[in-house]
Formats: C-alpha cells, structure tokens, sequence
C-alpha cells in the first residue's frame, strides 16, 4: 500500500518537461520564418526579437523592419530601416522600402523633400506616385509616364488624369439648382430621393401658406410660409454642403483606388522572395 | 506512516488542483439596452447666445416629448441633438439651416444605404460634414464610423 502510495505522491510531482530544446536559437529562427511566410508578422518580430545578437544577420535586419511595414505599424518600420547597417547585403533594398514606408505612410512632403533631386529610377517613380495624393502641382505627363514600365502606363495615366481634373460638382451650381427648384441642386449630385422629399416638402408648405391666406387663416399662412421658407433656404444650404461632401467622396474613392492599385504593383518597386 | 502518506497525499492532490475559481464564477450581465436618453446633456455650457435659446427649445422636447415618445431617430445624432450641436458649432442662423436640410434627409423614405452607421446600427451623420468648413472627414456608405 504504501508504495502505491508512494507512486501516486511523485506521480503528482513530476514536472512536465521543460526541456530547452525547443528554444535553441536555430528552432526560434525556423519558428519565426514560418510565422512571417505565415503572416504572422507581429509574432514573427517577437520571436526574431528572442534571437541572439550573433544569430541575428542581414535577412532578420531587413525582415523585422518589413513585418513592420507589412503589419502598418509604419513608424516603427522608418525607424528600423534607418538603422540597417551599410555594410548589408539589404542596405539598397531598404533604403528603397524606407522610402516606400514613407509614401504608405502619406508621409508625401517628407518623400518629396528628400528625393526632389534623386534621378535614380526607382525614387523617381516613389517621387512622382507620391503627387498623385498632394496637392502640389503634377510634374509633365511626358515626364511622369516615363518614368513606369509599360504595363502600368495606362492605368496611371488615368489615375493622373483624375489628378488633374478630378471629376468634381459645383457647389455654386447645385446652390443655385436648389435656389431655381427646391431640391434640383441634390437631384444633380446624384441623390435623387433627397431631392424629391425636397421639392414636396417646399411645395407642401407653400401650397398650405397660400391655401390658408387664401381662406383668411393669416396666423397659419404665415406660420405654413414661414415653415417652407425655412425648408427651402435650408434646402438651398443642404444642396451646398452635399456637393462638399460629393467633392469628398470623390477625392476619397481616387485614393482608395489609387491605394489598392499601388499595393498590387508593390509601389513599382521589385519585391522580396520571402513576401510571397 | 498511512497517515502521513494519506495527508501528503490529500495536500499533493491540492497543491495540483485547479485554483482558479473565480473564472468559474457567476457573472451578473445587463442585457438592458441603454436610451440615448441617458446620454442627453442637458447643459446650457455654451458661449453661444443662440445656442442657449435653442438648447432651452431642444431640452424642452427632449423632456416633454422625445423621452416619452421613444428613440424613433434613425440619425447618430438625433435630429434633436443635431440641431443643438449645428447651433453650438456654428450660429443660429446657419445651425438653423443645417437642422431644416437634415430634417429633409431624414423624412426621405430612401434613405436606406446612403450613410455610414455607428455601431448600433443607426445612420451617422454629424454636422461637422455641414459646417462647409475646408476640410471634410468623408466616412464611406455603410462603414461602422463610430462605435456608439
């Protein structure tokens, strides 16, 4: 009995195993490699983070600040590309990323500032992509186009069109509709329904204001015409601040467009194997 | 000697059994859902003149009539707390205006897909995107802007 007992007493204190081996620095690499070819990227930077300064190398230079990147975390991404070594077989390759990070970053005087006399192709390119979400005056379009591969050349070329001549609407113009027939300016930013509700809500109260001047009610034909002036200024005003709100739209659709057509061609700048 | 093993034994079993209780124990949860009735401000803080003869108006309706009535707006904020706002971040006269142009908006029955929402589901629609200021944070359709 009591060496049952006695086994049932060291069963409960044995340890689970916390064997090491599982942590050597080789296995936190493969472990950390697979979770950035994962992309796990946050998990990845902690693991590559574990390593020791003599496991760490140029790949995990370069691959740390890139999970940055890749995860959004664009600060930190800047910082870390900044301080890769020269000596790096990935110094180019980040110097290049870096300023990639500063246009994903809409960090876009920043980059113009520091690449404005690069003639290198790839910054150029980062250069003028970036004037495509400035307001700053557009460089030539001869220019501009040059300076892309063939197969990008149409699709940024109607994206610089854009640019220049964003297809905008007039707020002068839909104040003014609105001002000639309550409701026509929103009717001509493309809200229909705005528009109508617009038009009978005016003409329900100035057709109410007349009906009851006309049958001598005067404290409800002034409070009916006081009720559809009120919904017809507030139209007109509607109708303006809706075409700013459409100039909105428009400015943030062109960059969302722009954004994802940038993210699939990687900015025009060659890719890395391991960020597949 | 059985007992002391029987003893050892029992605190081993202890020592080694769950301790975590409390994750175990119960929780009371409120399922009532909050009235927007509950984060009414009711204050006159304002430097606005006009702002306090609306605010007196729109707290008038808010006691009298909405809270009674229910929390029929479709709108974050309300056409009530919109006015109040428009008054206070601009003037009168141009919070007036906004006020009438939202009340429009909102008595369109098509209304349905045409704003972003807070996260409870209604539409969102502050009267910042009507101050005709510069610059306009553009929220996309249908997007949860805010979490309410």
């Amino acid at each position: 009995m009591k060496i049952i007992f006695l086994f049932i007493l060291f069963s409960f204190t044995i340890k689970p195993q916390t064997s090491n081996l599982l942590h050597t620095p080789a296995n936190t690499r493969k472990f950390a490699d697979h979770l950035f070819s994962g992309k796990d990227y946050l998990r990845s930077v902690f693991e590559y983070g574990k390593l020791p300064e003599y496991e760490k190398n140029d790949t995990i230079e370069f691959k740390i600040p890139l999970a940055y990147q890749l995860m959004g975390k664009y600060d930190l991404a800047l910082e870390k590309f900044l301080s890769v070594n020269k000596e790096s077989v990935y110094y180019d390759q980040s110097v290049k990323e870096y300023y990639k990070t500063l246009l994903q970053a809409g960090r876009y005087n920043e980059l113009q500032s520091k690449l404005a006399n690069n003639d290198v192709k790839d910054f150029q390119r980062l250069l003028y992509l970036s004037y495509l979400f400035t307001s700053n005056e557009l460089p030539a379009e001869q220019n501009f186009l040059e300076a892309f591969p063939l197969s990008g050349k149409e699709s940024l070329l109607s994206f610089f069109s854009e640019k220049k001549n964003p297809p905008y609407k007039s707020s002068l113009l839909s104040g003014l509709f609105s001002a000639i027939i309550p409701g026509s300016g929103k009717i001509y930013l493309g809200e229909i329904g705005d528009g109508i509700t617009a038009f009978i809500a005016t003409s329900l109260f100035a057709f109410l204001s007349y009906d009851n001047f006309r049958a001598n009610h005067d404290f409800r034909g002034w409070l009916f015409s006081g009720l559809g002036f009120f919904f017809y200024t507030g139209n007109i005003y509607g109708s303006v601040a809706a075409a700013q709100i459409y100039n909105a739209k428009v400015d943030y659709e062109y960059k969302e467009k722009l954004n994802e057509y940038l993210q699939n061609k990687n900015y025009f700048v060659p890719g890395n194997d391991f960020v597949k | 000697m059985k007992f002391i093993f029987t003893i050892i034994f029992i605190h081993t079993l202890l020592l080694n059994a769950q301790t975590d209780w409390e994750k175990w124990g119960k929780v009371e949860i409120d399922y009532t859902l909050a009235g927007s009735y509950q984060h009414r401000n009711y204050s006159f803080d304002s430097d606005n003149t006009g702002s306090f003869f609306v605010k007196s108006f729109v707290n008038a309706y808010w006691f009298f009539v909405s809270d009674l009535d229910g929390d029929n707006c479709p709108f974050r904020p309300s056409c009530s707390s919109f006015l109040a706002d428009a008054v206070q971040e601009t003037n009168i006269f141009q919070g007036t205006l906004m006020f009438f142009d939202r009340f429009t908006r909102d008595i369109n029955i098509f209304k349905k897909g045409k704003y972003p929402r807070v996260s409870s589901g209604y539409y969102y629609d502050p009267p910042s995107l009507y101050t005709l200021s510069e610059k306009i944070h553009y929220k996309p359709v249908n997007e949860i802007a805010i979490s309410e």
